[in-house]
């Protein structure tokens, strides 16, 4: 009987005890806002700590731990790094939590449980191998971040927001389960270890098992398509983006992208590894998603008036890159989607961080691109982070975003999607224009109208802005600090 | 004899009718029942194939799907009364505001 090895659930108990306690003293201390919220920011910190502390431990391409035979949590540099991923982005997001709902007149305490509870959901959902896992790790995340989109309730959008993805993601998850129903049909395993194995007799065979098979296989890709916000399966996203409140948009912007694909990274490949004809079907799949996604969500962002509301296309659109970044073998594409999400985290929660400053007095959004206007004569600093942020958005060098945008393109057109990677190069240039057309409103056009109720900085949200300026830059100015690493732990997930 | 087949006939009827409810009812706690039918019709696969496979692990992840719903419920009704609240309707063509 082997012992139980307490650290291979630590980055999931930490937060989900956190978030468990606060839970409970939430409703004494209802007006003790700042006490609660400095725990919640001490669990979140603990909950990066220690993934890193076990990475750091480990070493890059350390053995990975876990009950022997097939278990159903994993700890591995993937799951670890993933965590810790999602424990900064919880961090950033809580430190502009409290200067917005102040604004918003939504004293809301509980937000503070949930950010840590979703992210204990994640931290489930990128740790396992097995389907049960997947889903109750999908869902833990889901249902608190369900609550946080409609939680400032007074805006008519919030409560809208929560409505739409709770019974989308109700749906994408009841697809979930119907799938992996089928999946245990056709080869009577839950652990996708099992299922690939048994995936190649079953399609060698033919038959009604393996269109069971595929059709549960296509079941669960939609429900995940679904968390991503591929295009066809994006129609919930922006309304959701727009409508939800701004830290908790950035929040789930970052960290349920990070876990969708950390578990189609284990889902797709683990499985088409073991099965080359099952490869063969999911690979055109996954291309048409991608260019769907890149192209369907570069163009709507275009025509968008809110910067919020374009910022939701624009995930859209990055979503399809990751995509792409999926497609290419996993040693190589497993680092440049990694690579790609890291990037992502801090340009995408810097640029709602701006976003979240600019509020009406009755608490509304104020994201209309004119109150941008002028922004570099007002606010110059604050014009110089949104500036970094959107450069980074369009893949301009030097910022993270062109790495992480290059590296992509440039495995795509080596491993044989030359067209793909022509439609990524193409849909780049367009989305370029809108992120472009929001720095020229900020530097070249004249201040009009009123600054939405004196947008200013307070400390905390600067603090994101800073970090997550000073990190994009870097990534792009020095993307080997960050690829090197990555690099060791896509190959070591090819291993055994 | 209830073969398998015949309980996968019922399986995949609720799956339909969940799905077509889901797309041509507007009421949101109806679009939500459907949801829940599709939920359960999973539910069904998963005890079926356990007994005839035969395997436990199927029955396990049933009791798994079962709690998680019971948790979406209560979230899920929850957000429905917090809109009629907020616009007093529960049709959601009425209670959409926000459009591309």
């Amino acid at each position: 009987m082997p012992e139980f090895e307490i650290q291979v659930v630590l980055p999931t108990l930490v937060p989900a005890a956190y978030g468990l306690l606060l839970l409970l003293f939430t409703p004494a201390l209802r007006d003790d806002r700042r006490w609660l919220w400095a725990v919640s920011l001490g669990g979140m910190a603990l909950a990066a700590f220690f993934p890193a502390w076990l990475l750091f431990r480990a070493g890059a391409t350390g053995e990975t731990a876990g009950l022997p035979g097939r278990p159903m949590v994993v700890m591995d540099p993937l799951s670890l790094w993933l965590d810790l991923l999602f424990a900064i982005a919880g961090f950033l997001a809580l430190l502009l939590v409290p200067a917005y709902l102040d604004r918003a007149r939504a004293h809301r305490p509980e937000i503070y449980p949930l950010m840590l509870l979703a992210v204990a959901g994640m931290t489930i959902l990128v740790a396992t191998t097995n389907l049960v896992m997947i889903f109750l790790g999908l869902e833990v995340l889901s249902i608190p971040l369900y609550v946080m989109s409609g939680l400032t309730r007074e805006r008519e959008a919030s409560i809208e927001a929560a409505f739409k993805y709770f019974l989308l993601g109700a749906v994408a998850a009841a697809f979930l389960v119907y799938g992996i129903a089928l999946v245990y049909a056709a080869t009577g395993h839950l652990d996708l270890g099992d299922v690939a194995t048994a995936a190649g007799a079953v399609l060698e065979t033919g038959g009604a098992r393996a269109g069971l098979l595929a059709a549960g296989l296509a079941m669960i890709l939609v429900a995940f398509a679904f968390k991503v916000g591929a295009v066809p399966f994006h129609f919930w996203a922006p309304d959701v983006y727009q409508g939800a409140p701004t830290p908790v948009t950035a929040f789930m912007a970052v960290g349920t992208k990070a876990a969708a694909f950390g578990v189609l990274l284990r889902l797709l490949p683990g499985t088409a590894g073991a099965a080359e004809a099952l490869a063969r079907r999911w690979l055109p799949v996954v291309a048409a998603l991608a260019v769907a996604t890149m192209v369907g969500g570069n163009l709507v962002a275009l025509v968008q008036v809110r910067v919020k509301r374009m910022l939701a296309w624009s995930s859209i659109a990055h979503a399809g890159y990751l995509l792409l970044a999926l497609l290419a073998p996993l040693a190589i594409g497993a680092r440049n989607l990694l690579f790609y999400l890291v990037v992502y985290t801090f340009m995408t929660i810097g640029a709602f961080a701006v976003v979240s400053l600019f509020q009406e007095e009755e608490g509304d959004d104020a994201d209309q691109l004119d109150r941008f206007a002028g922004l570099w004569k007002r606010r110059p600093l604050l014009a110089i982070a949104m500036g970094i942020f959107m450069l980074s958005l369009a893949g301009i060098p030097p910022m993270g975003g062109f790495t992480g945008k290059y590296v992509i393109f440039v495995t795509a057109l080596r491993t044989g999607h030359p067209v793909l990677a022509a439609v990524m190069g193409l849909a780049a240039v367009v989305g370029a224009a809108y992120y472009l057309r929001v720095i020229t409103t900020m530097f070249l056009r004249e201040p009009s109208g009123e600054l939405p109720a004196g947008v200013s900085v307070s400390l905390a949200p600067g603090l994101v802005l800073a970090v997550s300026a000073v990190l994009t830059i870097v990534l792009g100015l020095a993307p080997g600090l960050v690829l090197g690493p990555l690099g060791e732990i896509a190959s070591g997930m090819i291993g055994p | 004899m209830l073969e398998l087949h015949h309980v996968l006939m019922v399986s995949v009827a609720m799956l339909g009718i969940g799905t077509i409810g889901m797309l041509v009812r507007r009421n949101a706690i109806v679009m939500f029942m459907s949801v829940e039918l599709v939920l359960n019709a999973g539910n069904l696969n998963f005890i079926a194939f356990s007994r005839f496979l035969p395997d436990p692990v199927g029955q396990v992840f049933s009791v798994f799907v079962i709690v998680i719903a019971a948790a979406e419920v209560a979230v899920g009704l929850a957000i429905v009364l917090a809109l009629y609240r907020n616009r007093d309707t529960v049709m959601v063509d009425e209670a959409a505001r926000m459009k591309w």
